[in-house]
C-alpha cells in the first residue's frame, strides 16, 4: 500500500449546489481535495469543510457514501476545528445496497461555530479502477435547534488503473 | 401504576439529572441518538427528545451543546414510572387476568416521569415461581426486550409454569440514581378446552349466494346499488365485482396482522379467508344483501365462545352475515359517505360505473393516469374512492364478524369473559370495565351501532379500528378464560399425609388420612385430592375430602381404589390451583 500525501487545494474549493436566495441559515459542505485521483492501494486523508452563512452551528449529523468498486472508507475522524472532545457518534462502515455508508455526529460544546472551518477527515483507501464521486448528505442545527438548509458538494473520484 | 411525585425541573439537556449540563450527559445522549418514538424497538427516550420532534437527532444534540456548561438546575429526585401487566392489557382490565403455561407476554411499560433518563440497563424482573428453567426468583430481566419505555418478554413455549398464583416484581433506575418498584399478581390456569385458536380458522367469505331470492346475486345487487357497476355493461360489471372481492379479502387479513395476501406479520392471528370454496375445513360466511335481522344491520354473527366450533355456517341463518345494504341506511348523510359514493351512486344523483362515457377508456386494463385527460382522470379518482370506501367499509365488518365467530366478546369480567356486553346493543361487544358502556377508543369489536363511517373506513382523519389489547391475547391464546379463579389466592402447599405409609386392615376398610399444609380453600367446594402410581395415570381419589380449616383436611382412603403401592399426591385446590407431590404417599395391604 503506498501513502500518498495530498496537497490540500487551500482554497474554499469548487461549489457545487445552487444558492437560490431566500431566508433562513444555509451551511456548505464540501471536500478537499474536491477531485481525488488515486492509483489502486493508494491511502488519503481528506478533509470535510464546512461553512456557514453567519448563523453559528452548534451540532451536525454528516453521512459520507462511497462506491466500495472504487473506495474504502477506513476512518472517519472528528476535528477539533469544530470540537476538540471527540464525536458523539461513528457509525462502523455498513454496505447499504450498492453504496457503503459511513456516519459521523458531532456536537459543540458552549459556543457555537461561524464561518469556515473543517468538521471531520475521512481517510480512504483506493480499490479498483473507474471513476465516480464520495457523495455527502448532511444535517446541522443552530443553537436553539433550527435546522440548516445544507448545500453538499459530491467530490469527483477518479482511480486509475493499475 | 405509581404516581411519582411532582418532578423537578431539569434543566434541557441534564439527561442525568445531576442538576448540570455536562460531559455525563452526552455518554446518555449518545446511548438513545438516532430512535424515533414510531419505532417501539428503539431505544427512544422522550426525555431525550428536547425539541420533541419524535426523534433524537442532531437538533437535541444541539440544544445539550448549547445548554454545555449550565449548572444550578434541580436535581432530578423523582422516581420513574413503571405499569406491570400482561399482554398490555391495560389497568382497568388487569386486576385478575389468568393466563396459559406459557405463550403470554409480560410487558412492562416505563417512564421517566419527567425526570433524567431511564437507565434501561438497571430493570431487574423476578418472578415468585419458576418461570421454565428459571427458579423461583431468579433474575428475568435479561430475557426481555428494553427500551426506555418499554420491556417486553414472550414467555417461551415449554415453561409450563405451576398452575398458581404468580408474582412479578420489577425495579428499575433513571440515570439520577431515582429507583421504583412495582409488583403484579397473575394465576396461570389450562385452557379449559385448548387454544381457542390452536388450529388454523379458515373462513370462506361467500359472495355468490341470491339469499334475497331475486333475480341476481346478493353481492351484484349491492354493487349496482352503490353505482359500483351497471346491469348495462355485464363486462365491466364482472371486473368490479372481481375487484372488489378481491379487494375486501385483501383488506381483512390486517386487522389479523396478516399481509393482504394472508402471510404473517408480526404477531399473527391464526386465521384464513378465501372468497371461493375452500378444500379443508372451514366456517362460511355470505357477503351480500340485506339481513332478515333489519336494514340497519350491517352484518351479524353467533359469537361462539372459547372458538367451541370451527365449522360454522353463518349462512344458514338470513340474518347472520355482511349485508352492505345496510351503509347507506346508516350513513346516507354522512358527508364522507356522500363523498366517496355520490358520484358513482345514483340514488345520490351519480353515475355508475358502466354508463359514464369515460369508463371504458378508465377501467380498462391499460388506463395509465400519468397519460389520461383530465375528465378520465377524474372519473378514475371518483372510481378509486368509492372503491376504497366501500371495499374497507365491508372488510372492517367482516373483521368484527370473524371476530364474534371466534369467540369475541365473551360476555362479563376478566376471566370469566372478555369484558363483553350483556345486553342490547352492547351484547356480545366491547364495554368499559367497571360499566357497560362502549369504549371511547376506536375498537373493533365496540357495538356496531357506535361506529361512525369514518371511524369504520378510517376516514376524516380517523385511524381504522383495531382489536383492543384484551381480546388480542384471546385471539393470541395468551389469556385463558376461567370461571373458577374469582381471586389471586396464595398457592396452597401439602406439608403430609397422616398417617404415611397408608396400611389398610383388611381388604375392605378404609383408612381415615389428614392432609396439613396451607392456604387451603373451601369456596364454593372443598379441594380435590387424588393418588398417582407411576405407570398408570388414572387418579384414585381420596374419597369425602372435608374441609376442617385452611391448613387441614380429612378423607378416606379406600382399599378399592387404591392398590398397595408408592403414590404422588395431587391436589387441585377449589380456585384451580394445582400441586404435585411426587412420591408422597405409601399405601400398604394387611
Amino acid at each position: 500500500m503506498r501513502m500518498r500525501a495530498l496537497v490540500l487545494a487551500g482554497v474554499a474549493g469548487l461549489l457545487l449546489g445552487t444558492d437560490c436566495g431566500g431566508g433562513g441559515p444555509r451551511v456548505s459542505i464540501w471536500l478537499a481535495p474536491f477531485e481525488l485521483a488515486l492509483a489502486p492501494g493508494d491511502v488519503a486523508g481528506v478533509q470535510v469543510f464546512m461553512r456557514t452563512n453567519g448563523t453559528p452551528l452548534q451540532a451536525y449529523e454528516l453521512e459520507v457514501n462511497v462506491d466500495p468498486a472504487l473506495l474504502t472508507t477506513l476512518q472517519v475522524l472528528p476535528h477539533a476545528d469544530f470540537d476538540d472532545n471527540g464525536a458523539l457518534l461513528v457509525d462502523p462502515v455498513f454496505g447499504v445496497g450498492t453504496g457503503s455508508t459511513s456516519r459521523i455526529v458531532d456536537v459543540r460544546r458552549g459556543a457555537a461555530a461561524s464561518g469556515e472551518f473543517r468538521i471531520a477527515t475521512l481517510v480512504v483507501a483506493a480499490q479498483g479502477p473507474g471513476s465516480g464521486v464520495v457523495r455527502l448528505r448532511a444535517g446541522a442545527a443552530t443553537p436553539t435547534g433550527a435546522d440548516f438548509r445544507v448545500d453538499a458538494l459530491d467530490a469527483a473520484v477518479t482511480v486509475a488503473a493499475p | 401504576m405509581a404516581v411519582p411525585p411532582s418532578a423537578a425541573a431539569p434543566l434541557a439537556g441534564d439527561f442525568d439529572g445531576n442538576g448540570a449540563v455536562d460531559a455525563s450527559d452526552e455518554t446518555w445522549l449518545r446511548a438513545v441518538y438516532g430512535a424515533r418514538r414510531s419505532e417501539p424497538a428503539s431505544p427512544y427516550d422522550p426525555a431525550a427528545d428536547l425539541d420533541a420532534n419524535d426523534v433524537i437527532d442532531y437538533r437535541d444534540a444541539a440544544l445539550y451543546g448549547a445548554a454545555f456548561g449550565s449548572v444550578g438546575g434541580d436535581v432530578d429526585v423523582s422516581p420513574p414510572a413503571v405499569f406491570v401487566t400482561l399482554n398490555d392489557i391495560p389497568d382497568d382490565m388487569n386486576d385478575l387476568l389468568v393466563v396459559p403455561p406459557d405463550g403470554f407476554r409480560i410487558t412492562l411499560h416505563l417512564d421517566a416521569a419527567g425526570g433524567s433518563v431511564l437507565d434501561p440497563a438497571t430493570l431487574t424482573v423476578t418472578c415468585s415461581q419458576a418461570v421454565g428453567p428459571y427458579p423461583p426468583g431468579a433474575e428475568l430481566g435479561s430475557q426481555f426486550s428494553v427500551t426506555p419505555t418499554r420491556a417486553v418478554w414472550e414467555v417461551p413455549t415449554g415453561s409450563d409454569l405451576a398452575r398458581t398464583t404468580h408474582e412479578i416484581t420489577v425495579w428499575v433506575q433513571d440515570a439520577a440514581g431515582n429507583d421504583a418498584t412495582e409488583t403484579f399478581g397473575f394465576a396461570v390456569r389450562d385452557f379449559a378446552f385448548g387454544p381457542p385458536l390452536e388450529n388454523l380458522n379458515t373462513f370462506f367469505l361467500d359472495f355468490d349466494q341470491d339469499r334475497s331470492l331475486s333475480p341476481e346475486i346478493d353481492f351484484i345487487e349491492d354493487l349496482r346499488e352503490y353505482g359500483l357497476s351497471s346491469a348495462a355493461t355485464p363486462a365491466l360489471e364482472t371486473q368490479m365485482r372481481d375487484r372488489l372481492v378481491a379487494e375486501i379479502v385483501a383488506r381483512v387479513y390486517p386487522f389479523f396482522d396478516r399481509g393482504p395476501d394472508g402471510s404473517p406479520g408480526v404477531d399473527p392471528v391464526h386465521v384464513a379467508f378465501s372468497a371461493a370454496l375452500p378444500a379443508g375445513a372451514h366456517s362460511r360466511v355470505c357477503v351480500g344483501g340485506q339481513s332478515s335481522l333489519g336494514p340497519s344491520f350491517l352484518g351479524a354473527t353467533t359469537l361462539d365462545p372459547n372458538n367451541a366450533n370451527e365449522t360454522t355456517d353463518e349462512c344458514a341463518s338470513s340474518g347472520n352475515g355482511i349485508f352492505p345494504q345496510a351503509l347507506d341506511n346508516l350513513w346516507s348523510g354522512n358527508p364522507e359517505f356522500q363523498a366517496a359514493f355520490s358520484p358513482l351512486d345514483p340514488g345520490l344523483g351519480g353515475t355508475p360505473v358502466g354508463e359514464h362515457p369515460d369508463d371504458a377508456a378508465v377501467m380498462a386494463p391499460n388506463f395509465d393516469p400519468a397519460t389520461a385527460s383530465a375528465a378520465e382522470l377524474a372519473r378514475h379518482l371518483e372510481i378509486e374512492n368509492a372503491v376504497d370506501a366501500f371495499a374497507q367499509a365491508i372488510a372492517g365488518v367482516t373483521a368484527h364478524e370473524v371476530g364474534h365467530a371466534l369467540g369475541l366478546v365473551a360476555h362479563g369480567d376478566a376471566p370469566g369473559g372478555l369484558f363483553g356486553g350483556l345486553s342490547g346493543g352492547r351484547r356480545d361487544h366491547n364495554v368499559t370495565a367497571g360499566a357497560d358502556a362502549t369504549p371511547a377508543e376506536n375498537f373493533l369489536m365496540n357495538a356496531g351501532g357506535s361506529f361512525t363511517f369514518q371511524e369504520l373506513t378510517g376516514r376524516g382523519g380517523e385511524s381504522l379500528p383495531v382489536f383492543r389489547p384484551l381480546n388480542w391475547a384471546y385471539l393470541r391464546n395468551r389469556v385463558a378464560l376461567n370461571v373458577q379463579v374469582t381471586g389471586l389466592f396464595p398457592p396452597p402447599v401439602v406439608d403430609a399425609v397422616e398417617p404415611n405409609p397408608v396400611v389398610f386392615p383388611d381388604p375392605f376398610t378404609g383408612v381415615p388420612v389428614t392432609i396439613r399444609g396451607a392456604d387451603f380453600l373451601n369456596d364454593p367446594v372443598p379441594p380435590t385430592v387424588s393418588l398417582v402410581i407411576e405407570g398408570d395415570p388414572t387418579p384414585n381419589p381420596i374419597q369425602n375430602v372435608t374441609w376442617v380449616d385452611a391448613e387441614t383436611l380429612v378423607g378416606t382412603v379406600q382399599p378399592a381404589l387404591v392398590a398397595p403401592g408408592l403414590y404422588d399426591l395431587r391436589f387441585v385446590n377449589s380456585d384451580g390451583q394445582r400441586i404435585e407431590r411426587v412420591d408422597f404417599v405409601e399405601v400398604a395391604g394387611p
